[in-house]
């Protein structure tokens, strides 16, 4: 009896690599661990928060891309393992740390210390590594789900909060909306090709052409509908809003960064194999460039004029994903590495604000809005210049990182020759610079108003907060001035 | 000396000494003004080494420092100096120098941050004319921007805020259609020749249809235009000038709106010859509506500094009109003149200060007859002024002599218009004298006025020096253009000639129809 449970352990092992899936176990596993400490201890808030950096480091070596050209797939061809999605989960781990350390005194301040936040935390994460190294559309939509759920949990975990509690349940419904598009997409897709595998999709649309069933078109158009509604792309970015202000801060930093990173790895895989399918679909193509045009705009005009800095940061993170749609649209291996560094550029810069935001906003997100920040700099001057260097670097002002991203991004559209799509793309950057500088122009250039009494002494930072801006700093400056290795690393990434 | 990499070390020395201004406390105003003064004058010094190192009888480039930074799109950190840069990086190192001895009462408060401000300006100024790489040259363009903004936002007069803005957002937007241009050029190059490059030399050596050129020309002369500016795109001038502190407005004046004009040189004419030659005429018509209107809109404004703003619209208008002349009388004359108006207009933005730092008032009719008062004063805006409206001796007239040559060898009418401007220029300078200096003292406040200490001459001295100097004998100057100057000469006249050569068989066909007839 035994004898007979080893060997079909021993099958099962030796059929599916586990080792393939190593950040992704250590992060599940991880998270149920986590999920059990809280259980039995209600004050094991500090002590989660260390285990989840500890888990995350974990998961970060053990994604360390050890041979770039290697493509394994496992369990059925429902995962597999390249250097895309190695970079992908190394991009999670990392956003996820940051989060971590964002996340502990804001919410302490606000006592919502509940231990499980770390672990849903890591249940997201998760979710968004199995997307990552998804083969498969169901497998993508166990991934986005257990994302999806972890994250409606995490937006209205301010109980005490009622706008976090709405912000939990518009997510919660316009998320399923979203869904049901998604899994809408996929049945029609199996419907027309009898399979959910990426590779059987791919052949079928190659052998058949893309536009010899209705279904497989209406099924590619679902998914991607579904997935500009995850990644809030106008016109589907309606729930951003309140979501995003309703939400603590620090889980409105990780919906902003991580989850549309997730995203996009699916969008850029499962797309990006169509490229060699003749004729190309037009119309998909128009409306991916059309959704980008539109993103960027809708983004920029919406954060334009938001007097909620935190609001603002969201908003623009709407017109930041334009940008990589922008790059998405032009299906070459260039866009692929320009978007995986520009996403690495808006982890550090994107996250390097909030944390600064977590300090400034003290124990009421209030302050957070854009009169509160008058005259900063004079009472804290170092906090104004980080601020200033990361708001600078979001707005695409060289020599910071964010000028390095956008410019590896257009350098790509401009070598697909979309030199409108560029050009407006250019523009828009340009106008975003007028929002971001905004905030500069109250802590640098107004003076402090004496009747709201903000004198800015209750203002500390901690360890973690420390931690999370002194790397996003040192990240958004020497990678700005040295892009060089990173891009030259990323662009051996192929799809 | 050779090996010393000694173009890098001019660009980067103020941020040495941010490092050390950083360190120490900035209560001790005056303590950190010195180290303000001690790094510009450094630097200085040491661009001084420039002229006795470098060979004026070539046109290429010298002092190449040459690395690569960011290969996989052929970005080099690529450094280099020929006799058009070689004075503007002077100018450059010269006015921050003279800037920031003006500031010790000027600026009182965040003496600090306006050290580092001035300093990081410095460091991006020379570096706009230093880079060759195209690449590098868009950051130090930028780079400017924001210790600009904050230069005029912080320590700027009323309406600093909107001028600041204003400044910022039209600078940005103007040029980032630049950088899509050069990358579009980057991919032609590896088109061309296989390996993507950003570097200026690699993207002369392209052949571009003209077809393409005027677009890629637009592009690059957008954000050119907005910095110089151009007539229409000068509305941010007035405004950024006069809310500036002195010491923004003389750097804006002296050198920022040199990067406009250098940026003409150096990247559109090589670049786009074609385009160049065909846009000329449009270029130049332009550049005199420019003359014309900023000197009209001087002699209208009641506010000194604005009336020396507008007269700096009407004054670059001659610098382009010389540089789209396209001749050498008139390159020559432009490049003259772009040191020229950085000497003259920085000197007149200072003597406002001076004026303003003792009345706290820049209206016109606020003053009348204060040369009593301070006679000194007086005679040091005389010599400013001779300079702006180009008496002859001055610097000024050598130079506008030259553009207006060249502009009347390529189109008469043009040139007269123009020379109009000069009239103008001396009418509204001459009244504003008039109406400042002389008369009988009006206002009670202009009673106690004191004249011009040490220090303040101590900053004139060597601009008076200068003016003279180079109106006396330009050729010191002018033959370090020579070369460059030539070679551009030739780059486009080539052009003209192409033009001719497509216009002949027209004329053959012609003719062999009137044998047939």
């Amino acid at each position: 009896m035994n004898d007979m449970i080893s060997t079909k352990l021993n099958e099962i092992l030796a059929t599916n690599n586990f080792g393939l899936l190593a950040p992704h176990l250590i992060v599940s596993i991880g998270a149920v661990i986590l999920m059990l400490v809280s259980v039995m201890s209600r004050n094991a808030f500090r002590n989660n928060a260390v285990l989840a950096i500890a888990i995350l480091c974990a998961a970060f070596y053990f994604a360390l891309p050890r041979d770039l050209a290697q493509t394994v797939t496992a369990f059925n061809s429902m995962v597999l393992k390249d250097f895309f999605s190695s970079v992908e989960i190394l991009l999670f781990t990392l956003t996820g740390i940051l989060v971590v350390l964002i996340s502990h005194n804001y919410l302490k301040k606000r006592s919502t210390d509940i231990p499980e936040y770390y672990s849903l935390l890591l249940f997201a994460i998760s979710g968004m590594m199995f997307m990552a190294s998804s083969a498969d559309l169901i497998m993508v939509y166990i991934g986005i789900e257990v994302l999806s759920v972890a994250l409606y949990v995490m937006a209205a975990i301010d109980t005490k909060d009622i706008n976090s509690t709405e912000a939990g349940i518009k997510y919660f419904l316009m998320s399923v909306f979203a869904s049901a598009f998604l899994l809408f997409g996929i049945a029609f897709i199996y419907g027309s090709v009898g399979s959910t595998s990426f590779s059987a999709i791919k052949d079928f649309a190659m052998f058949n052409g893309f536009n010899s069933s209705h279904f497989l078109y209406a099924g590619v158009l679902l998914i991607l509908a579904g997935m500009a509604f995850k990644i809030s792309l106008a016109p589907f970015h309606l729930w951003t809003p309140d979501v995003y202000q309703g939400a603590p801060l620090s889980v409105t930093a990780f919906l902003s960064t991580g989850p549309k990173i997730a995203v996009f790895a699916f969008l850029f895989r499962f797309f990006y194999q169509f490229q060699n399918v003749q004729p190309y679909p037009e119309l998909l193509q128009d409306i991916v460039v059309a959704l980008a045009v539109i993103t960027m705009i809708v983004g920029n005009l919406l954060a334009l004029n938001q007097e909620d800095v935190k609001r603002m940061l969201a908003f623009s993170s709407v017109t930041h994903m334009g940008y990589v749609m922008t790059a998405f649209t032009t299906h070459s291996t260039e866009a692929v590495s320009s978007a995986m560094f520009y996403f690495t550029a808006y982890i550090f810069m994107n996250l390097g604000s909030f944390a600064l935001l977590s300090v400034i906003s003290r124990d009421n997100d209030k302050n957070l809005n854009v009169e509160n920040f008058k005259g900063m700099a004079a009472k804290k001057p170092l906090l104004a210049f980080l601020f200033m260097i990361f708001l600078l670097s979001l707005a695409g002002i060289p020599p910071m990182i964010g000028f390095a991203a956008k410019f590896f991004i257009f350098s790509s559209v401009i070598h697909a020759h979309m030199y409108l799509l560029a050009i407006i793309g250019i523009l828009n950057s340009a106008v975003s610079a007028y929002y971001y500088l905004r905030i500069i122009v109250n802590m640098y250039l107004k003076t402090q108003n004496e009747d709201t009494g903000n004198n800015f002494k209750e203002i500390n930072f901690a360890v973690p907060e420390i931690t999370v801006v002194a790397i996003s700093f040192l990240a958004v400056i020497f990678l700005g001035l040295q892009p060089s290795f990173l891009i030259q690393w990323l662009s051996k990434i192929v799809i | 000396m050779e090996s010393l990499p000694i173009l890098s070390i001019i660009t980067f020395l103020p941020l040495l000494g941010i490092g050390i201004i950083a360190l120490i406390p900035g209560k001790n105003k005056n303590l950190v003004h010195a180290f303000i003064t001690i790094f510009t004058g450094i630097t200085f010094l040491i661009s001084l080494f420039l002229i006795n190192a470098f060979k004026a009888d070539t046109s290429g480039f010298q002092f190449i420092e040459k690395i690569n930074w960011i290969p996989s799109v052929g970005i080099q950190y690529f450094m280099g100096l020929d006799g058009i840069s070689i004075y503007l990086v002077i100018l450059t190192t010269f006015l921050t120098f003279i800037a920031s001895i003006s500031a010790y009462t000027a600026i009182e408060i965040r003496v600090k941050e306006f050290a580092i401000t001035l300093l990081f300006l410095e460091v991006g100024m020379i570096g706009v004319f230093l880079a060759l790489d195209l690449f590098l040259f868009y950051i130090f363009w930028e780079l400017i921007l924001i210790p600009m903004y904050l230069m005029i936002g912080i320590w700027g007069g009323k309406n600093r805020l909107y001028a600041s803005l204003k400044f910022f957002l039209y600078t940005l937007a103007g040029s980032t259609l630049m950088l899509l241009a050069a990358i579009y050029m980057a991919y032609q190059v590896k088109l061309q020749t296989g390996q993507m490059s950003f570097s200026l030399l690699d993207m002369q050596a392209l052949t571009l249809t003209p077809k393409i050129q005027t677009p890629l020309f637009l592009a690059f002369a957008l954000a050119f235009a907005i910095k110089v500016p151009y007539f229409p795109f000068h509305t941010w001038l007035p405004d950024a000038h006069t809310e500036a502190p002195t010491a923004g407005s003389v750097i804006l004046a002296g050198v920022l709106l040199k990067m406009g004009t250098y940026g003409f040189i150096r990247f559109n004419i090589p670049l786009f010859p074609d385009a160049t030659v065909a846009l000329a005429p449009f270029m130049s018509i332009l550049a005199v509506v420019g003359i014309v209107y900023g000197a009209f809109m001087a002699l209208v404004q009641t506010d000194v500094k604005r009336l020396v703003a507008y007269s700096s619209v009407s004054h670059m208008g001659f610098i382009m009109l010389g540089i789209f002349a396209l001749n050498e009388e008139g390159l020559n004359g432009a490049v003259l003149q772009m040191l020229n108006h950085g000497i003259s207009t920085g000197m007149l933005f200072l003597l406002v200060g001076m004026i303003y730092e003792r009345r706290h008032t820049r209206m016109i009719n606020e003053y009348g007859g204060i040369a009593k008062k301070m006679p000194i004063f007086a005679v040091y805006t005389m010599i400013a002024m001779l300079s702006s409206i180009a008496l002859p001796g001055t610097n000024g007239f050598v130079g506008e002599f030259l553009i207006l040559s060249g502009g009347f060898l390529r189109d008469h009418a043009l040139g007269i218009i123009a020379t109009s401007g000069v009239i103008f220029g001396a009418v509204y300078m001459l009244w504003m004298y008039q109406r400042v200096f002389l008369g009988k003292i009006v206002k009670k406040e202009n009673e106690e006025l004191t004249d011009l200490n040490f220090r303040e001459q101590f900053i004139l001295i060597p601009l008076v020096v200068l003016i003279f100097a180079i109106g006396v004998y330009p050729g010191y100057m002018l033959k370090t253009f020579k070369e460059p100057v030539r070679a551009l000469i030739e780059m486009t006249s080539a052009k003209f000639n192409d033009e001719n050569t497509v216009q002949k068989p027209n004329a053959t066909i012609e003719t062999s129809v009137e044998k047939k007839l």
